[in-house]
């Protein structure tokens, strides 16, 4: 692996877009500078056999060493949000949702003022059902450093939106994807 | 949110609910590289470090118990740590009971609930996570339901506060004796014994094994020690610590584990030896780990590569209480510094003494990482560093930062103690002189070099001193709070006007409490109760401590702090922890603290003649250096006849 250069030299690997902490994923990726040209065939299994419960590498690509990061090409993410429905919905209103001209979140970030944020433009997508008791929610937001949705911001929204009904504690987050321009794949 | 974990326990959905409402999870939720998850076993033990995770996990000896029980198959041991206060709340609010992170099970269903005892200030996180743990605090109210809480460490010597909560306590090297208390435990459970007292007698039968409750106190009418008195005949009068004498015959956890969040010292380490015999009256660790034994450089070496190999840590620290003492320390930090260089490692000695020899194996070790320098004078004179027995002269200081200095170093940290026995202003006014001529030095060696760099930045961090237990100054009183903290602004004041310095000094009232739970004796069981039924928790964090607390349990149960901590004691007295044997005679102590009020130094017995402190007389031990060269260790013999140890081949070929 190259080491990075400086005061303290550490491994160059670098997460696409690093997850939040309690979050479920079914894809991330990864990049990763290697010294000399690893083989790539049993790399994969070099790796798994290392990497704690619950993490494993599904499939590696070699890329040219110029090319951009994943980090600033990764501009969207899809997630799959289960939340326990308290009181039953007669249809689900995301079509006027998703038809608001504005959804106003407040976002407080680490040692910065609180302030008001427009999400329906970073709303790509969202599609939803309820069964046995669950809403499930589809949603592709916008993700990375040129507009970035959380999946509890989107929550929260919903929630304001439908007036309650849902137990938005207990929701699980699992992100299912993460796409560059195009909605495609880091190689496409 | 939900978090979702893949645990079998009835607590697992109750703890999910609860672990993103909390500041870092990660602390509660196991799974980290290499730790342990087992299928239960026939005996199992909860673990304790009492103290925040972050703490507790930078901890080597609870990785040596660790591996030394999970390697049976027969027992599983599973780690614990106090919660943050957040996670308590969110505990009690769900009723959720104390769990280990491995398997997220209740510890009071575990047959042992063991703790490490690393200072005293953590003795109100104990009695909280046996409360938290739903397991009753006193010893005495306790049955077969419940698991054996039991303790060790090197605060064990002098724990008789704990005396009501525990049910025993382990003295000395633990590599040994878990695996008695194991077996014996196995063995009553097989034999169908029920009897729970009856159990606490027989584990008294093991060596090193003390069990509070089988042991008498009676008070004169001055409040001191009149007797302390076994109930049966059988048991020891004293209780014998348990003595490893050669490292390379135990185990040493080559596969710790790695922590999934930040830790304070995120790293790996190999123990070069147990024990130090360089004599600072001051230090509790010095008195109970003798004498020095030594790990083989191969040894070492082996179990170096192994963690790298295991882990893929960047960081590998070479720990002991002095790792510059090592007899092999040159030829092991050359071998491994330039091995270690080529994968990014760094290598570190936490603990170096104050010369040149040292700063030497400093600039070679740390190839990957330069970091700033930290020394520990102790004391500001040379009289003073004599009365402590220190053995840092101010030439060594300067040859030190000489070196240190040259190699392009331009960050300082001092550590001093205040409010030593016999101090006085003099004594302050030389910290304040030692950091002038630091930046002095400092400048002469950017002259001598022709170069310019930015000015030397110096932290003096002090402590105030805290009589302990077995050492030769635990007959002396500690300074009073408030002379404590005018020491400290005395010493503020000669620091002011020296550029960039930084002083940092620690709450008096924080360090007063650890004074009277440090020689403290088993009535001040009462006072840590009450103190917890107020509130008190996590005392060593100025953020938790609360004095106003401690004043009113004081009060309450009618006990004068001031007796433990500021009294300067007989001689003769009898004292809470003389039962408890680690190895180092009362006679000689009270020789030594002879010798402190004269200034006069006793030479480390590595290097020099015998003190004769009883260690290797009254226990099955001798000193063990694993030496390169033998003519040097026979003319050390020669010195000193306690030396054992043998020539070691080197692996490096030089």
């Amino acid at each position: 692996m190259i080491y990075s250069q400086g005061f303290n030299p550490h491994p160059k690997v670098a997460l696409a877009a690093p997850l939040p902490l309690g979050q479920i994923s079914t894809g991330e990726f990864v990049d990763i500078w290697f010294e000399g040209e690893p083989d790539l065939e049993i790399l994969p299994e070099l790796l798994n056999s290392k990497l704690p419960e619950g993490i494993s590498i599904m499939e590696v690509r070699e890329v040219a060493e110029k090319a951009a990061s994943l980090m600033s090409i990764i501009d969207s993410a899809s997630y799959e949000i289960l939340i326990p429905v308290i009181d039953g919905f007669d249809e689900l209103p995301i079509s006027a949702f998703l038809e608001k001209d504005e959804i106003i979140v407040t976002r407080q970030r680490p040692k910065k003022p609180v302030k008001e944020v427009d999400i329906r433009p970073l709303i790509r997508e969202l599609q939803g059902n309820v069964s046995q008791g669950m809403l499930i929610l589809h949603a592709i937001v916008n993700t990375g450093s040129k507009g970035n949705l959380r999946p509890e911001e989107l929550l929260t929204a919903f929630e304001n939106f439908v007036e309650g009904g849902l137990d938005v504690d207990k929701a699980l987050v699992r992100r299912t994807g993460l796409y560059t321009e195009g909605l495609s794949k880091p190689w496409e | 949110m939900l978090i979702e974990m893949e645990k079998e326990t009835q607590y697992k959905e109750l703890i999910e609910n609860i672990l993103l409402k909390v500041q870092k999870p990660g602390r509660y939720v196991g799974g980290e590289w290499n730790s342990v998850q087992k299928a239960r076993a026939k005996v199992d033990v909860a673990f304790a470090f009492p103290d925040l995770y972050d703490i507790g996990m930078s901890h080597l000896g609870s990785q040596i118990l660790y591996h030394e029980v999970n390697k049976r198959t027969d027992a599983v041991l599973e780690r614990v740590y106090a919660p943050w206060s957040d996670m308590e709340a969110e505990m009690r609010a769900a009723n959720i009971p104390l769990f280990t992170l491995e398997s997220w099970r209740a510890v009071k269903d575990f047959a042992f609930f063991g703790i490490t005892l690393q200072y005293e200030l953590t003795y109100t996180n104990i009695l909280n996570m046996l409360d938290l743990a739903e397991i009753p605090l006193l010893s005495s109210e306790r049955d077969l339901g419940h698991p054996f809480v039991i303790a060790g460490g090197p605060v064990a010597f002098n724990a008789e506060p704990l005396a009501d909560f525990l049910d025993f306590l382990v003295l000395g090297d633990g590599e040994e004796v878990i695996h008695e208390i194991l077996d014996l435990y196995l063995e009553m459970k097989k034999e169908g014994i029920t009897d729970r007292s009856f159990m606490l007698e027989r584990f008294a039968e093991i060596p090193g094994v003390y069990v509070p409750s089988l042991y008498t106190v009676e008070y004169n009418q001055d409040g001191t020690i009149k007797e302390v008195k076994p109930k049966k005949e059988s048991l020891p009068k004293r209780i014998k610590r348990r003595v490893i004498q050669d490292l390379d015959e135990v185990d040493f956890p080559t596969s710790p584990i790695m922590p999934s969040i930040d830790i304070v010292h995120d790293r790996v380490m190999v123990e070069l030896f147990r024990g130090c015999t360089r004599g600072c009256r001051y230090c509790h660790a010095g008195a109970v780990y003798r004498p020095v034994r030594e790990r083989s450089p191969k040894k070492v070496k082996e179990i170096a590569r192994e963690l790298i190999k295991n882990t893929g840590s960047n960081e590998l620290s070479l720990v002991s209480l002095s790792s510059s003492d090592y007899s092999c320390v040159a030829d092991v930090s050359r071998e491994l510094s330039e091995d270690l260089a080529k994968e990014y490692i760094s290598l570190a000695f936490p603990s170096l003494r104050v010369d040149s020899f040292s700063m030497q194996l400093l600039e070679e070790a740390q190839r990957v990482r330069t970091t700033g320098l930290t020394l520990a004078p102790e004391a500001g004179t040379q009289r003073l560093r004599d009365v402590i027995n220190k053995g840092v002269s101010e030439e060594d200081y300067e040859q030190a930062l000489l070196s240190a200095f040259r190699s392009g170093r331009d960050q300082l940290k001092l550590y001093f103690m205040t409010a030593l026995p016999t101090e006085t202003k003099e004594d302050l006014r030389g910290i304040a002189d030692m950091a002038r001529n630091a930046i002095s030095i400092y400048r002469r060696v950017m002259k001598e070099q022709g170069v310019h760099r930015r000015p030397l930045k110096i932290t003096v961090s002090t402590s105030s001193f805290i009589p302990k237990a077995h050492t030769t100054f635990q007959w002396e009183p500690q300074f009073s709070i408030s002379e404590l903290a005018e020491r400290q602004q005395f010493l503020k004041e000669e620091l002011r006007g020296i550029s960039n310095v930084r002083f940092l000094y620690n709450d008096p009232e924080i360090s007063f409490m650890e004074a009277v739970f440090s020689r403290g004796d088993r009535r001040l069981g009462k006072v840590l109760l009450r103190a917890w039924e107020l509130g008190a928790k996590f005392d060593g964090w100025s953020e938790h401590f609360r004095y106003d607390i401690w004043q009113q349990a004081f009060a309450e149960t009618d006990i004068d702090p001031k007796f433990h901590a500021n009294r300067r004691r007989d001689l003769d007295e009898i004292l809470p922890w003389d039962h408890l044997d680690p190895g180092i005679r009362k006679s000689f102590l009270k020789r030594d603290y002879a010798k402190a009020m004269e200034a006069a130094l006793v030479p480390d017995c590595r290097f020099d003649r015998c003190a004769v402190c009883g260690m290797c007389y009254d226990f099955p031990v001798t000193v063990d250096l694993k030496m390169k060269d033998a003519e040097e260790l026979e003319s050390r013999r020669k010195k000193n006849p306690k030396i054992g140890g043998k020539v070691t081949e080197s692996s490096s070929g030089v």
